[in-house]
């Protein structure tokens, strides 16, 4: 649920700015599924936990260079895609020795679920996160209208066609 | 759109697991400043690492490029494939990488032990070892050999393919398949069978429960002649009687690969193995056990189609 008496972004970054911890920690809390969803679209799932807490420290770290704090939403999703892409660039050339990747195959659904997974990763990037963030991040579509900027008329598009395409590319035929 | 929420809400259940659950950083560690110390960013990272409880023995990354030989001695170690799953390349192993792209990982296991979950979609994850080529269709497996190529593939989840030449074994879980030097692979045998994948005809035979029909449709390709194969044929007809059209006599007389093919679903389903679905097929199998280069690219159907007709459902 989208909060309405809430802080504005732009109030929560100005108070960070001034070295209030907290008010950063809330922007955490209210952009972390963002941020996952934008990195898993494109990275090993293994991999996703480290990169979103290094993209929120970079963005921690470089706030000061932030000047509009309003677009702090924009702002943080570009650290996340161009992170993502930095590490995906090395992860798709080696096999890393991981042993905190969890073991999940054990799961009857769990290649189905990789299977979809891959599909969404698949399709351009505005069906992608917003499926990722629809579907495996559990944001509604008005939620996910308020942390991307987007229109909801766009994301409900978005969604609609992402999932007639995910639907195509995993074989879904409609009811 | 009733089709379509619907159709969401079961997405979201499925893919609810990769939901992000990242612990958040501890901000008070981070300067804000524009060009932290390198050092300061190591130590941040450390503290993160202490503070989610990853513990303090994880291991640096190393990396396995394409061409690489792994050799483990005493020590077993987990390799991580991006999108994939995870290997566990066990003690005494030695294991080479061949190539590796977004959709096709190719292993050489010249010897040794490895055990793979995957999550990828099957037929992109692929094993040589030195005489037999396992094929992950989505599952977990155990995978051993020596050098001479005797090995054991052990299936706990999902299926694998195992072949040589143009002998197959689709293995499903909870069953085993054997390989000897010269690349025979045997019909797989589920785990708690009455009897070994290296006992007699005879003795197979006797012990077969309904459960093993599977083992008994897979011994077809394998009988030594046309009375081996109606001595199959009676015992798995009185476990699992013959669809029309598959008689005693055309299973001695007339043997093609696609003889008992009818038969696969009532077996499959007194075996209590579920099919594996064609399309969930994807990649390209390779072309042959020890090669350090897959082979020509095939379309995953027509890859897979032999398996379907010669040994396996």
């Amino acid at each position: 649920m989208v909060e309405s008496a809430a802080p504005t972004d732009a109030a929560l970054v100005r108070a960070a700015q001034r070295g209030d911890v907290p008010a950063f920690e809330s922007l955490y809390t209210r952009y972390s599924r963002v941020v996952h969803g934008i990195v898993l679209g494109r990275m090993a799932a293994s991999d996703v936990d480290d990169v979103v807490q290094d993209v929120f420290i970079t963005a921690y770290q470089k706030l000061q260079m932030l000047r509009e704090p309003a677009a702090f939403a924009g702002w943080i999703a570009r650290i996340a895609r161009n992170r993502a892409e930095d590490s995906r660039r090395g992860a798709l050339e080696r096999m890393e020795l991981d042993r905190k990747t969890a073991a999940s195959a054990n799961q009857d659904d769990a290649v189905d679920a990789a299977r979809a997974l891959a599909a969404i990763r698949a399709l351009p990037i505005a069906y992608r996160e917003t499926l990722m963030f629809r579907l495996v991040e559990g944001m509604s579509a008005d939620e996910i209208a308020q942390r991307t900027g987007l229109t909801s008329g766009s994301v409900r598009v978005n969604l609609h066609r992402g999932m007639r395409l995910l639907r195509e590319a995993l074989g879904v035929t409609d009811a | 759109m009733p089709d379509e929420m619907t159709d969401e809400e079961r997405f979201e259940t499925l893919l609810a697991r990769f939901r992000g659950t990242t612990p958040i950083p501890d901000f008070r560690a981070v300067r804000q400043e524009a060009r932290a110390p390198r050092r300061w960013l190591y130590a941040v990272a450390a503290a993160i690492v202490i503070a989610i409880g990853i513990g303090l023995l994880v291991p640096r990354p190393r990396t396995l490029r394409d061409g690489e030989i792994m050799q483990t001695n005493r020590s077993r170690v987990r390799v991580n494939v991006p999108s994939i799953g995870t290997v566990d390349v066990l003690p005494h192993t030695t294991l080479q990488l061949v190539e590796s792209s977004r959709d096709h990982y190719l292993l050489d296991l010249r010897q040794g032990s490895i055990h793979a979950k995957t999550t990828a979609p099957p037929g992109v994850f692929v094993v040589n070892t030195p005489k037999a080529t396992a094929t992950d269709l989505g599952c977990e497996y155990t995978l051993t050999v020596g050098p001479s190529g005797v090995g054991t593939l052990h299936v706990t989840a999902g299926w694998v393919g195992l072949r040589y030449g143009f002998t197959q074994s689709l293995v499903p879980a909870n069953a085993h398949a054997e390989m000897d030097a010269d690349g025979n692979l045997s019909a797989p045998v589920f785990d708690d069978a009455p009897f070994r994948t290296t006992d007699s005809l005879d003795t197979i035979l006797r012990e077969a429960r309904r459960k093993d029909a599977f083992t008994l449709l897979n011994l077809f390709p394998r009988a030594a002649n046309g009375d081996a194969r109606a001595r199959i044929y009676d015992r798995l007809n009185a476990l699992v009687p013959a669809p029309p059209g598959i008689t005693r006599e055309t299973v001695r007389d007339r043997w093609t690969t696609g003889t008992v093919d009818p038969w696969w679903p009532p077996v499959l389903k007194a075996s209590g193995v579920t099919a594996i679905k064609k399309n969930r097929v994807r990649g390209r199998l390779s072309a042959g056990p020890g090669r350090l280069r897959a082979g020509p690219t095939h379309n995953a159907d027509e890859a897979y189609a032999p398996l379907s007709s010669a040994d396996g459902p």
